[in-house]
């Protein structure tokens, strides 16, 4: 027997699947008592045929739905019984007394015309015998006991009051549920929302459903998709003008009840109409408070809709002292809705004369409707003061010199200077070509501006002069610099990112902010790409916001934390996607790929350390991603051939190197490397403690370079440059320093000896033992030297 | 703008998540009182479907070498093949090269990240939960990550589950809770909120602080400010209050200067105001410049909120601020005062020249002190061992 037994109290019989709980039992017995009562009462009260039919004896007869009742006791017995009706319909048999249902000849219940055993109630006055080896159908409510015989099979229930169930059968089975009823959306309704959920209402008896689902006129395994409780399934977005088809069977311990197929079909695409502007510009007066400006649904209303606004200067500047207050956000309508829908920007009066201004406000990122014509609108100021005049400034440099060229020896340049406009001069700014930030001078007529920051090289300064009405005038001077000799080195040293904030678990469309911090010694540019396998990416140009001094020094010039920012719009592909980081000089296009240390990103990294990972959540609609145009536009963005080669730096990819080392003894270490040019390479040993170095190592090659399965090709000739494998070997005396220290490898390019020495990286899981984080992160192993 | 949509778990989820972290929650109580062996977490046995696990892809080729969609894929000839080797992929230019980890012998991240990859292709949270006991902490860390990106209150529940069971004194706590910190969950955070006023238990209340810290989006600084408008108790005020200023997420800038202008409290608009400045973006003090600037009550805890901005992200805006003459005088030396807390040449230099050029003198004053905080409180750029590497060819020494 399958099943679990009940027993009032511990008194009862002993099993593994007995279980006490009077209170299950006397709810069932309570339930019990509400079913006997409510067969054995029904009325009115059965004449003609349904009143004791065949005298007590039912067997051979073929019985219709309808209720039956017997003044004594009922038997099935000479031939079977037969019960004709639909699934739907119900039998029930009033017994005063007993029911028996003849021995030995196989004697059964016969449902016949899709009749269902659990539509069948036997309500038994005194007490059931199933004889042995009758088939039995439906559910026997009895007064005192049941029997069920040797050999009888039953499909329903038995279920008694004051006696017991004896059972010695064969086998027994539950009767099946109903089939689900009253689906939603209606079987062939039309025009259903994609985000539609489905429901349905339980035929009778089911205990869980099997929830079948998908394009598939006749559901199968494939469009299966869950058992489930509930009586609602949510099939998630949907496809616009397609046919569904569903079907949910019922269940319960007797079975399966397969359950019709049921089918809706979706609404047209353009029937949810467009969004877009209800013109492509406005004019607004600068000293008018606000703009409101209109965006339409046209052409549909069918499901809820919404879009993200968002303006953008143009030669009007949004932010406090300047022109408007930047506005973004997201406008709504609900399913039907044709209303327009409004924003406001609200407007800032100067009182300074400009001339007209424009920006613009473009909607983007729709959801339940597609884009119109137009999504850009251009907004334009109209200047409210009067051109009080035109004159520009004039203004000139004279500290350190009026001449057009000049060279400095040191790194910070005192400048000075002086300027004039009819009606006074507001301000004076500086900017180098080579610098990342402008400067402010102190005064405006006769002005200076102290410590202005100059770099290897040559130096273009532009001063610039502004007077109230805006207008400007500038003045310029070409500084060089040549002292700083370990310029080009730090340069090509790399940089390190040091703080990221990324996002993740992106939602498709929407626009994020990503800040991440670079170390490096010269000021730079930085900008994020990235992609995924099968053919997209994206550019985008960081925008720098500030910097603070790191902790690092190197001869005297202290490295910089520089801050980038940029607003990014997640591409609406879903999946796993990588991101790098590119740094170059301010006057440069030669960008590299800085190190992301270990830790300095949340999320785990498997295998590369230049990269970070981010997941994009299903739901967009597999639109190419949005680069700024800035960057994919720009034309000679990477470096040549050979100077990618040269920078492309050096990663370890094998390593030995044992631990736990004795003082004043030799140690051998071999490492192996991935080049794109031949390399010569260095071990050095580092002090923790005193930040000095104990020993440099010069390393010899071992056997000769192989190819790597590593390239990368040259996006205008197509052709593959494949990288080495070097193996390298160097040996050291230990130093007299026990504790923990730091090794060290470098390496050049081994054709050029004025080329400068590089940090290797170190691939992830190289070195068993992991690096305390001391700054150097990826680029050094630690070691033990034993007292 | 973020059009995130506040993700509400259905009510028969949120039930289960509420049960296993009422489980979860007595575990933590009375795990010292049973054992020093961490507890077991509560993991719901039924699978579901998982959209995110499909999004899971191969790795990608660096970009660089191809355009986007427009050149067909290519055929790998290596010269010389090795057969070690011949599923290595191009990355690009620059050489992150794989690590092969014939030294170590354990298992790599790679290997790791590549079994749980698996699991949560399958969806199945089960399977993932049971990393989350692996030992493994860097196993056990994605395991909660891909919890938290599957969502739902089944996978919310099991891994909030192991974020407050998960010893506060392990070296990983902090990991553990920066990978649930995407989850993005309205019914997480008002969960959180709600559960941060009714805890007895400082174990548990720190743990509790610590999530809700850590998550991003606006959901939570919406739960947050709801419950500071109605706190259970002081503490529980006293808690949201110092939540809400100790915002960090740039994405937190927009609502967070809604509840300056549109807050209920005095208290909820200085919370919201120390978040922007605790936020420290471009736009976060944007936001603030502009309400220091208003002739609101609240613009003085705005200026006051303004000084403390101590994020580089911000260091543009408050320089461009701090010499704009079109800014009120007040809101210049709040700014003025921000540099002081972001010291590099560059503030220095922008701050000396603005004494120089500022006629105010009370600015100039302001000005002077902040260039004489910077000076006495900035220790010099220390040299982290230059003396070895750098002398011949200067190679940077981070």
């Amino acid at each position: 027997m399958n099943g679990i037994i009940y027993k009032v109290d511990a008194s009862g019989s002993a099993g593994a699947n007995v279980i006490v709980n009077a209170g299950l039992l006397t709810t069932a017995k309570g339930d019990l008592t509400t079913a006997y009562n409510a067969a054995r009462d029904r009325v009115p009260v059965p004449t003609g045929p349904f009143l004791n039919p065949g005298a007590g004896n039912i067997g051979g007869l073929n019985l219709v739905p309808g209720l039956y009742k017997f003044t004594s006791g009922a038997s099935i017995a000479g031939s079977d019984v037969t019960l004709t009706g639909g699934p739907d319909d119900v039998w029930i048999f009033q017994i005063a007394t007993d029911l028996i249902v003849e021995a030995g000849v196989n004697r059964a219940v016969i449902l016949a015309g899709g009749a269902q055993a659990r539509n069948v109630f036997w309500q038994v006055g005194t007490s059931a015998t199933l004889g042995t080896y009758s088939s039995f159908k439906g559910t026997i409510l009895a007064d005192q006991s049941i029997t069920l015989d040797v050999g009888s099979t039953m499909e329903g229930r038995a279920l008694a009051f004051a006696g017991q169930v004896a059972f010695a059968g064969t086998g027994g089975n539950l009767p099946l549920a109903g089939k689900a009823i009253n689906p939603t959306p209606a079987n062939g309704a039309t025009g259903q929302v994609i985000t539609v959920n489905t429901s349905w209402q339980n035929g009778g008896g089911a205990t869980n459903y099997a929830v079948y689902f998908g394009t598939n006129p006749i559901p199968g395994l494939a469009e299966f998709k869950t058992n489930q409780t509930a009586l609602s399934f949510a099939p998630g977005t949907l496809s616009y003008s397609n046919t569904y088809y569903w079907r949910i069977d019922s269940r319960n311990a007797g079975g399966i009840n397969e359950g019709d197929v049921w089918s809706f079909t979706t609404a047209n695409e353009a029937s949810r109409g467009t969004l877009q502007f209800n013109t492509t510009t406005n004019s607004v007066l600068e000293n008018s408070a606000s703009l409101t400006v209109t965006v339409t649904r046209l052409s549909g209303s069918f499901g809820a809709a919404s879009v993200n606004y968002a303006t953008s200067n143009g030669t009007a500047t949004a932010g406090l002292g300047f022109d408007y207050t930047a506005a973004s956000g997201v406008l709504n309508w609900t399913n039907g809705e044709t209303a327009s829908k409004t924003f406001v920007i609200t407007l800032l009066d100067d009182p300074i004369y400009e001339g007209n201004e424009t920006f613009t406000v473009v909607i983007t990122n729709a959801s339940g409707a597609r884009l119109g014509i137009p999504v850009l609108k251009t907004v334009t100021i109209i200047e409210n003061d009067t051109p009080s005049e035109i004159v520009a400034p004039s203004i000139q440099i004279i500290v350190p010199t009026t001449n057009t060229t000049y060279t400095s020896l040191t790194n910070r340049l005192n400048l000075g200077g002086t300027a004039a406009d009819n009606i006074g001069v507001t301000q004076v700014t500086l900017r180098n070509s080579r610098d990342v930030a402008v400067y402010t001078a102190a005064g405006t007529i006769n002005w200076t501006l102290t410590g202005f920051p100059l770099f290897q090289g040559t130096n273009l300064v532009t001063a610039i002069a502004y007077d109230a009405s805006g207008n400007s005038a500038t003045d310029t001077v070409t500084v060089v610099y040549a002292g700083d000799a370990n310029y080009d080195d730090v340069l090509r040293s790399g940089n390190i990112v040091q703080e990221i904030v990324f996002p993740d678990n992106l939602t498709p469309g929407e626009t994020v902010t990503v800040q991440w911090k670079v170390l490096s010694y010269v000021p730079i540019q930085s900008r994020i790409y990235g992609g995924i396998a099968g053919g997209w990416f994206f550019y985008q140009n960081g925008v720098y916001q500030g910097m603070t001094v790191s902790a690092w020094n190197l001869n005297g010039r202290p490295a910089n934390l520089y801050a980038f920012e940029c607003a990014w719009v997640v591409p609406q592909k879903s999946g796993d996607f990588d991101i790098w980081f590119n740094v170059a000089q301010m006057d440069g296009d030669q960008f590299m790929i800085p190190v992301i240390p270990d830790g300095v990103d949340s999320r785990m990294d498997p295998t590369y350390p230049k990269l970070i990972q981010r997941t994009i959540l299903a739901g967009g609609n597999g639109a190419n991603p949005v680069s700024d145009p800035d960057t994919w536009d720009s034309a000679n963005i990477f470096e040549t051939i050979a100077q990618h080669k040269e920078r492309s730096a050096v990663t370890i990819i094998e390593m030995t190197m044992p631990d736990n080392l004795p003082q004043g003894s030799p140690v051998t270490c071999e490492w192996k490397v991935q080049s794109y040019i031949d390399v010569e390479a260095q071990l050095l040993v580092l002090n923790l403690a005193t930040s000095n170095l104990w020993t440099t190592a010069s390393a010899s090659l071992v056997g000769t370079p192989v190819q790597s399965t590593f390239y990368f090709k040259d996006r205008t000739t197509g052709v593959k440059y494949y990288a080495k494998e070097s193996t390298f070997r160097a040996t050291f005396i230990v130093p007299p320093q026990a504790g923990t220290q730091q090794l060290y490898f470098r390496s050049r390019d081994s054709a050029n000896p004025l080329s400068a020495w590089m940090a290797e990286n170190l691939a992830a899981d190289v070195d068993p033992r992991p690096v305390q984080e001391n700054g150097m992160y990826g680029r050094l192993i630690e070691r033990t030297i034993n007292p | 703008m973020n059009s995130r949509q506040n993700i509400k778990p259905k009510p028969v989820l949120w039930l289960g998540l509420s049960a296993a972290l009422a489980v979860s929650i007595f575990l933590v109580s009375n795990r010292n009182r049973e054992t020093d062996s961490p507890a077991p977490v509560p993991v719901q046995a039924q699978a579901v479907q998982s959209t995110a696990g499909q999004a899971l892809s191969a790795k990608t080729d660096h970009p660089e070498s191809r355009k986007p969609a427009a050149i067909p894929p290519e055929e790998f000839i290596p010269v010389i093949l090795k057969p070690a080797d011949a599923e290595a992929e191009t990355r690009g230019y620059e050489m992150p090269f794989a690590g092969t980890n014939k030294v170590s012998g354990k298992t790599t991240a790679a290997e790791l990240h590549e079994k749980l990859t698996a699991a949560a292709m399958d969806g199945n949270i089960r399977d993932i939960a049971m990393f989350m006991n692996s030992g493994d902490p860097a196993g056990e860390i994605e395991a909660v990550r891909l919890l938290a990106r599957i969502g739902g209150g089944e996978a919310l529940a099991a891994a909030l589950g192991k974020l407050l069971t998960v010893p506060a004194d392990s070296p990983d706590y902090n990991k553990f809770i920066n990978a649930f910190a995407d989850c993005r969950s309205a019914a997480v955070a008002e969960w959180l909120t709600g559960f941060l006023g009714r805890t007895k238990t400082e174990d548990v209340r720190q743990r509790v602080i610590a999530i809700l810290a850590a998550l991003h989006g606006t959901e939570v600084v919406d739960c947050l400010a709801a419950s500071l408008a109605s706190p259970i108790d002081k503490m529980h005020a006293k808690d949201c209050a110092e939540l809400l200023a100790r915002a960090s997420d740039p994405e937190q800038a927009a609502i967070l200067r809604n509840l300056i202008e549109t807050g209920k409290t005095t208290e909820i608009q200085t919370s919201a105001a120390r978040g922007l400045a605790h936020v420290g973006s471009s736009a976060a003090c944007t936001a603030l410049l502009e309400t220091a600037s208003s002739t609101e009550d609240i613009a003085p805890v705005c200026r006051a909120a303004l000084a403390t901005v101590g994020s580089s992200y911000g260091q543009e805006v408050l320089i461009r601020a701090a010499v704009n003459p079109a800014v009120p005088s007040a809101v210049r030396i709040a700014a003025a005062e921000a540099l002081a807390n972001q010291p590099s040449q560059r503030t220095q230099t922008v701050l000396a020249n603005l004494e120089q050029a500022a006629g105010d003198p009370v600015l100039q004053a302001a000005i002077h002190q902040t260039l004489q905080t910077i000076e006495q409180s900035g220790t010099p750029p220390q040299s982290r061992g230059t003396a070895g590497i750098a002398g011949i060819n200067g190679e940077l020494w981070f």
